[in-house]
């Protein structure tokens, strides 16, 4: 799957820059991921805005193929980790041993260790070992033995998740679920495309595309970069404010998106941005990615579930009655 | 134009008022002369000497009244109703549950006032029951008591009284009467009158849309060369045009990006779609960004602007040749 290529080192980029060179990672992917460009795009985004990216829909769908396509692309070291009710914390971020030979403790680094971590079917995994990427999600870094060891950068965790199964699965806390920047829904692909999908794989004669690795952990360091360099109108991060805030008094939800799904929106809302070769950030782009943003961070009520409506049934309800930024600004700007 | 519409609002105030005066007064008239129907002092079966009770002609004429008004009153109203009309859930359900109550009173009422009057004792009433007494109950019971011994003098002062009740009574009636069918002509006229604004666009009504969007492109080529800022001017621009498609019927909701209200304006025909997201995409660069906006910024705004305005003269043209055909 991989042929690696050399890839030169980015000091900085603008966001147009930035924004081409993700659109031409994307298109390297979709030619083995067939038929999800909403979906990539939003992992892209994921990605751009140094997040963590929950991918939640049933087996089959592509969620493994996907993570491994970004990581081969983007030129970044990959590890997977297959969790299993029996897996330790000790076996995700690893653990000391005893070398005979010079009688010390030394660390072995677990699969955290990596640029891109595919933690697949972590709802499989007890919470105690859920709650061992905690803080290698939030702080890039792990603490073993009272010694803190930083990750790689760019460090991204790809987590996949199965929601239809209960037996042998444990939900995700909310607090492990506020750590995921976004959550990406994959979906069945139409008739048309699952066709194509069929047809590309008799084409190429090999169970996987092999894809050319276009970058590397330098430009994706270069391109989270020019994502920092996006413009937010005040006007926007109070429409932002505005939509958090929409989550706490809705009649349908018992706990509210935090202070940090409010930085995750804007942060997504920027990386569109750049995807759009823009350097500003419209209300465009926040509204397409209020739904990925928050609705994994909001807690329903019990009884909807019965009604069965979602989160992201909720949060496009809040989308659609929160009032955006009027035409003419407040405070008028020169050019 | 804006006089135009105040004056417009106004008479639709003023109808409107009328046909709720109209329609409170037939309530009114109503409820009174189910009360004139029915006998106070008796059980719901039982036969009472209300003035119009009497006559079993009078009660089928006005079941067959109340029959044909509810079955014309539901056909202006579903005519006036349009089905496919976007409304909100509370209007929804205020219309399915009018138009349900319409469709059951014409035959509930009818029926309930025929089921409910007693025919059969129609005869043997009038055959014993002398007319109403207008007595005070006690006396009533003072009379069963102790009987008085016939008194001419009074018995002649309490019928001039009570012949004199009867007029005053009858006059009543007749004006209640004459005050239900003025009401119902004007219901009836109300509902009557054609729905000149709520029409589909006429070729009329067109041509005046297209008026007041060229209007705004004008009002947005002139914010362009008068407006020494670049992005203000880009900004006037596209103001001019929002507000131009709020008049077509396109309005802006709260929670509209630019983008919405663009692609609801192109699900509504708006002509010179490419221009339009041109000017849109100025739009918001101009209003979010704060990088340097310059006169070539300025020269795009203008060419979308121009090619809008040539996109409303071709389908003026074409609906004039329509038109013209037609």
């Amino acid at each position: 799957m991989t042929s690696p290529q050399p890839t030169p080192d980015h000091d900085t980029l603008t966001p147009r820059q930035a924004g081409e060179r993700a659109a031409a990672v994307l298109d390297e992917i979709r030619t083995a991921v067939v038929g999800k460009a909403e979906p990539l795009a939003l992992v892209m985004l994921g990605i751009l805005a140094g997040g963590h990216v929950l991918i939640e829909d049933l087996p089959g769908l592509g969620k493994t193929l996907l993570a491994r396509s970004f990581a081969t692309t983007l030129g970044l070291d990959f590890r997977r980790i297959q969790f299993t009710p029996d897996l330790l914390p000790s076996d995700v971020t690893g653990a000391p041993f005893y070398d005979q030979r010079t009688a010390d403790m030394v660390f072995r680094p677990g699969p955290v260790f990596t640029h891109l971590l595919l933690a697949d079917e972590i709802n499989r995994t007890p919470p105690k070992t859920q709650a061992a990427l905690l803080e290698a999600m939030a702080e890039a870094q792990v603490s073993i033995d009272g010694s803190t060891r930083p990750l790689p950068e760019p460090f991204v965790v790809v987590a996949t998740a199965n929601p239809v199964e209960y037996e042998g699965t444990y939900t995700l806390p909310e607090a492990q679920l506020d750590r995921f920047l976004l959550r990406v829904r994959m979906g069945y692909l139409t008739a048309a495309q699952e066709t194509g999908m069929l047809r590309a794989r008799l084409d190429r004669a090999a169970p996987e595309a092999v894809l050319r690795t276009l970058s590397g952990p330098g430009e994706v360091l270069a391109m989270r970069a020019a994502v920092e360099s996006v413009e937010v109108d005040d006007d926007l991060l109070e429409y932002v404010v505005a939509l958090v805030g929409a989550t706490r008094e809705h009649p349908h939800i018992q706990v509210g998106a935090s202070p940090r799904g409010g930085l995750a929106l804007v942060q997504l809302a920027r990386a569109r941005a750049v995807l759009d070769l823009r350097d500003y950030v419209t209300p465009e782009d926040v509204k397409s990615v209020a739904v990925p943003a928050l609705a994994h961070r909001v807690t329903l009520k019990p009884e909807l579930w019965v009604r069965q409506i979602d989160g992201d049934d909720v949060i496009r309800e809040i989308v659609q009655s929160v009032p955006a930024p009027q035409t003419l600004p407040r405070t008028p700007v020169a050019s | 134009m804006g006089r135009e519409r105040t004056a417009a609002g106004g008479r639709r105030n003023g109808t409107v008022g009328a046909a709720r005066v109209a329609l409170a007064v037939l309530v009114v008239g109503g409820v009174a002369l189910g009360a004139l129907l029915l006998r106070p002092g008796t059980g719901l079966f039982g036969k009472g000497r209300g003035p119009l009770g009497g006559s079993p002609l009078l009660v089928a004429g006005l079941a067959l009244l109340s029959l044909l008004g509810g079955l014309a009153l539901r056909e202006k109203y579903l005519s006036h109703v349009d089905p496919g009309q976007e409304r909100d859930p509370v209007e929804q359900r205020l219309v399915d549950t009018v138009s349900r109550v319409l469709m059951a009173a014409p035959v509930a009422v009818p029926l309930l006032a025929l089921a409910l009057h007693r025919f059969g004792a129609i005869g043997v009433g009038h055959g014993h029951v002398q007319a109403p007494k207008l007595q005070d109950p006690s006396l009533r019971r003072n009379q069963v008591r102790k009987p008085h011994p016939v008194d001419h003098t009074r018995h002649h002062e309490s019928a001039l009284h009570f012949g004199l009740l009867r007029i005053l009574l009858g006059i009543g009636i007749a004006l209640l009467v004459l005050a239900v069918v003025i009401a119902g002509v004007h219901l009836w006229r109300h509902l009557t009158r054609p729905p000149a604004p709520a029409e589909p666009a006429t070729y009329g009504t067109l041509d005046d849309e297209q008026e007041r969007l060229a209007q705004a492109v004008d009002s947005g080529r002139r914010a362009l060369s008068d407006a020494e800022d670049a992005r203000m001017a880009v900004i006037a621009c596209y103001v001019a045009m929002q507000e131009s498609l709020a008049e077509s019927g396109v309005a802006r909701h709260a929670s509209d990006s630019p983008q919405d209200l663009l692609e609801r304006a192109v699900r509504d025909g708006l002509p010179a779609q490419a221009a339009a997201a041109e000017l849109t995409a100025l739009f918001r660069e101009a209003r979010y960004s704060t990088h340097p906006m310059n006169s070539a910024h300025r020269d795009r705004a203008a060419a979308a602007l121009a090619e809008i305005a040539d996109g409303l003269d071709a389908r003026a043209s074409g609906a004039g040749t329509v038109a013209g055909v037609a």
